[in-house]
Parts: structure tokens; sequence; C-alpha cells
């Protein structure tokens, strides 16, 4: 398998739709390729991403948002996460 | 889990979604069959009636463009 397959096989490789031997021929060019590893690893975290979109409810419950004032500061809050919550008109949720 | 997790996972699963409005609906066609309705890439060739090896290539671009605007709207992972 060349590099160029091997990359066209990724997306199916990710979300699991290879077959059994395109899945295995996919991985032994992985164990030995570094570039392919590296691209691999670009995409290897968004089916987490995208079990998100599946598990979440498109708003928050209302009792989450008592439960974020009663928190109080967290240390490990981000600061992307008040700035997203700024862009999707949630900063109320956040000021409290 | 705790009200601050909780929070950064729906703001996460909101900006995954705009992630994925800004991608062209080819590439949004290939990940609602090929993710959100697991579909074998040999399966979506046979319902979409395309060469096997278009639904390869079209899946990891589809992913790659996922991932390039999920950088854009600084998702952190």
């Amino acid at each position: 398998m060349t590099c160029e397959q091997a990359r066209h096989h990724l997306g199916g490789y990710v979300l699991g739709g290879l077959s059994p031997a395109e899945q295995a021929n996919t991985r032994a060019h992985l164990q030995r390729c570094g570039d392919c590893r590296n691209d691999l690893a670009e995409l290897e975290g968004l089916p987490r991403l995208l079990d998100l979109v599946v598990q979440e409810p498109a708003q928050p419950p209302p009792s989450l948002r008592d439960r974020v004032v009663a928190a109080g500061p967290h240390p490990r809050s981000k600061r992307w996460l008040a700035v997203a919550a700024a862009a999707l008109g949630w900063s109320r949720l956040l000021r409290g | 889990m705790a009200a601050v997790d909780e929070l950064d996972s729906l703001l996460q699963a909101e900006v995954v979604r705009a992630a994925l409005d800004r991608l062209s609906s080819e590439h949004q066609q290939m990940l609602d069959l090929a993710y959100f309705r697991g579909l074998m890439q040999v399966e979506i060739a046979g319902r979409l009636d395309l060469p096997l090896g278009t639904v390869k290539s079209r899946t990891y671009y589809a992913l790659k463009a996922l991932r390039l605007a999920c950088d854009e709207l600084g998702v952190d992972q």
C-alpha cells in the first residue's frame, strides 16, 4: 500500500468503515510510516467530538445554569469556553 | 459530571455543530452516512452509486475539512 492509498483509507479507518482486509493493510502501512501516522493523529480525535453532537441536547438543561453558578470559578475552566459561550449567545449562563 | 465539565461538553458540542455546518454538502453527507448512520465504505458506495475509491477519498477529505473547521473555531483537541 502506498502512502496515497493509505491516506485515502484513513477516513474509513478512523470511522470504522473498512473491510477487515483494508483495515489490516492500512494498519500495517501505519506501523511503518511516520508521515501517515501524523496524518492519522490529526483525525483520530474527531469521532469523540462527533460523539458529543450525538449525545448532547442543543440547549443546556435549565438546572445546569444553577449548578454552574453554584460551582463558582473553576481552576479547570478554559478561556475558550467563555469565548465560545459568548459567541453562542450563552453569556447569561456564565455571568449568572 | 461536574457542572463545569458538563457545560464544557455542551459548548464543545455546539462548536462541533458549527464546524459541521461549514462543510460542503458532499462532506456533510459523507459524515452522516459513515459516522452517524454507521455505514461501511462499501455500503456507501452502493447507496450513492459511486466508485469505492471515491467514497474512501471523500470520507478522508470530509474528516480533514472537519478538523480544519474545528481548529478555526477553537476546539482545543
